[in-house]
């Protein structure tokens, strides 16, 4: 039961991490309509960032910004540079572009960091009781983070000039744009956005899970999962199907194997597939 | 282009492909043969790439079932190569039907992450299954080619090399063939129009799962050849980065033109083979290659290179 109980709080984290790299999945489609094949490496990068900073300075919080920052700039080069010269062109080759920075940026650090997995140690080694159990600190301080990150993300959406910004392109970036909204900015913004919050994520997950150079395929495979299970474009609905899928996927690990766990997150998508193509949790448009 | 050039390209070609082991040295005939294997793999996936417009990245599972569904069959029923043939196609077929199925009615992009966690969960499932020989894959022993009236051995790598060369063809010529019936120009106006092709009547999806199916037919084709060259299944052969250079292969040689994937397929091998004798990651230039032909070159080697001569030929 307490080992069930574990599970559960477990799930809750591993989920928070996967919405943090999702709602900048489906942010990014909802805006650009790109499916940012190379987001998990984003996720990677900003692992590896982390795991450099804290081995100079020893401060995890100090890592976690410089990564959020440099691996946005990263994301900004990135859509200046590759995205927007082929935007009008068939989502084919928005799609492919991706592809090939998801290899370019995996072997590179390949090269640089070499094959061994990195550690990092935990920045809180307290525990606490909860629950008739010891839970470690920093875990529930994740989740803390990622609420903290999503309500200033909501904030931001809502109450500020660029916010309202994102939000128009999101539901007519013609209109917005004859509104002198500068949308190719909008677009090299969002991206960013949703490439630092990859990279938050990505070092805020190093200490529980290694770094190492395909972990960004492992957590892109998990983060699809979850946005058509939420609704491509849903934010909300990226964040509930990756708890959802968080606690599926780590009680069923300990339950079962983790093997069934990923072959019961796909049942769910094919379920959801057959059922709601559109996504739980979105309210069709038409 | 005429029947008469077409033919002369034909002859030319054969010609260099039979002649090839003669020629090459031990170590690039094995290439060879690899590269014909992995061609195949790039002209299934243009079917769906090139002539539909949507991009599959798990054709590693197509090609990696046919493979263990060869190898299965040799070791678990002890069967022989027909057989094994059989099987390695059923199966990759029978999964092409269930993923196309269940994502092509909806946007491509769909299609694209449907394609990629099916192959990654049929990837886990072939590495933790101890049936299907885990970490270690299965060994079994290079079957014997029965023609009926004679047997010849396919462990002799001449032999196997002229088997590969056989299907290659084969499979060139009825992929054309495909591409180049109603069928096939109801796929391409699909890629250039679907909203249109959709209101004139035709049914999408079916055309769609159709080609999808189609692909996998020959995705484990090529899986069931490279089985036998190697002569053991590995979870590796159903590795996301097998559907990652498919994609490379059929983008840098010309999506759509059928010969360009293949010409991809040599280039990009060749290259790699080039470049490992300087570094190790040769796939960081190919990666970077990759993106700048995605930018500049979407219509890869064949098809710019198609572009300029039809240009030149109208300036005349």
């Amino acid at each position: 039961m307490q080992e069930i109980l574990m599970q559960i709080l477990n799930g809750l984290v591993f989920g928070m991490i996967i919405a943090l790299v999702a709602s900048g999945l489906t942010l990014i489609f909802g805006i650009m309509d790109v499916v940012n094949f190379a987001h998990g490496e984003f996720y990677m990068v900003g692992a590896y960032m982390g795991w450099f900073v804290i081995g100079y300075t020893q401060n995890f919080w100090l890592a976690l910004i410089i990564a959020f920052f440099f691996v946005g700039l990263f994301g900004a080069v990135v859509e200046v540079s590759t995205l927007r010269p082929i935007r009008g062109r068939d989502p084919l080759y928005t799609l492919m572009a991706m592809f090939g920075l998801s290899v370019f940026a995996q072997q590179t650090i390949l090269m640089i960091f070499g094959p061994i997995a990195k550690e990092v140690k935990e920045p809180l080694i307290t525990k606490i009781p909860l629950f008739a159990l010891e839970y470690p600190l920093y875990r529930l301080l994740i989740v803390a983070i990622a609420v903290v990150i999503f309500i200033s993300f909501w904030f931001f959406l809502q109450k500020t000039k660029y916010g309202t910004w994102i939000r128009a392109t999101m539901q007519d970036n013609v209109m917005a744009s004859a509104l002198g909204i500068p949308v190719r900015l909008v677009y090299t913004l969002t991206f960013a956005l949703g490439c630092a919050l990859a990279a938050a994520s990505g070092v805020l997950v190093a200490p529980i899970f290694s770094v190492y150079q395909s972990m960004g395929l492992t957590v892109i495979v998990t983060t699809f999962i979850v946005v058509v299970i939420g609704g491509m474009g849903s934010l909300l609905g990226s964040i509930l199907a990756a708890i959802m899928i968080g606690e599926l996927q780590t009680v069923s690990s300990v339950l079962v194997s983790p093997t069934y766990a990923k072959i019961f997150s796909f049942l769910a998508l094919i379920g959801v597939l057959l059922i709601r193509p559109q996504g739980l949790f979105t309210i069709s448009k038409r | 282009m005429n029947h008469k050039r077409f033919f002369l390209r034909l002859i030319i070609i054969l010609v260099l492909l039979l002649a090839a082991p003669l020629v090459l040295p031990k170590y690039y005939g094995q290439l060879l043969t690899e590269i014909l294997i992995w061609g195949i793999l790039a002209m299934a996936l243009d079917l769906i790439l090139g002539y539909i417009g949507i991009i599959s990245f798990g054709h590693a599972a197509l090609f990696g079932l046919g493979a263990y569904g060869a190898a299965i069959s040799f070791v678990k029923f002890g069967s022989g190569l027909w057989l094994a043939l059989a099987v390695g196609l059923l199966v990759p077929v029978v999964f092409a039907i269930g993923v196309g199925g269940l994502s092509l009615y909806i946007k491509g992009a769909y299609f694209t992450i449907i394609t990629l966690v099916a192959a990654e969960i049929v990837h886990t499932i072939f590495l933790s299954f101890p049936i299907f020989g885990g970490e270690n894959g299965l060994n079994f022993d290079v079957p014997m080619l029965n023609l009926g009236f004679f047997r010849i051995s396919l462990a002799e790598p001449v032999h196997y090399y002229y088997f590969v060369v056989f299907f290659f063809l084969l499979s060139y010529f009825i992929c054309r063939r495909i591409t180049q019936s109603p069928m096939g120009k109801v796929f391409q106006a699909l890629k250039d129009n679907e909203e249109r092709a959709k209101a004139i009547g035709y049914d999408v999806r079916r055309y769609k799962i159709v080609a999808f199916v189609i692909s996998g037919f020959f995705s484990g084709l090529s899986g069931i050849l490279y089985v036998i060259l190697q002569r053991y299944a590995n979870p590796d052969f159903l590795h996301f980065i097998i559907s990652g250079e498919a994609v490379i292969w059929t983008l840098i040689g010309g999506m759509g033109t059928l010969v360009g994937p293949v010409i991809g397929t040599a280039f990009v091998i060749l290259l790699g083979d080039l470049l490992s004798t300087w570094m190790k990651n040769h796939l960081v230039v190919i990666g970077l290659i990759f993106i700048i032909a995605v930018i500049f070159l979407p219509k890869g080697i064949v098809g710019t290179i198609r572009n300029r001569w039809l240009l030149s030929k109208s300036r005349d």
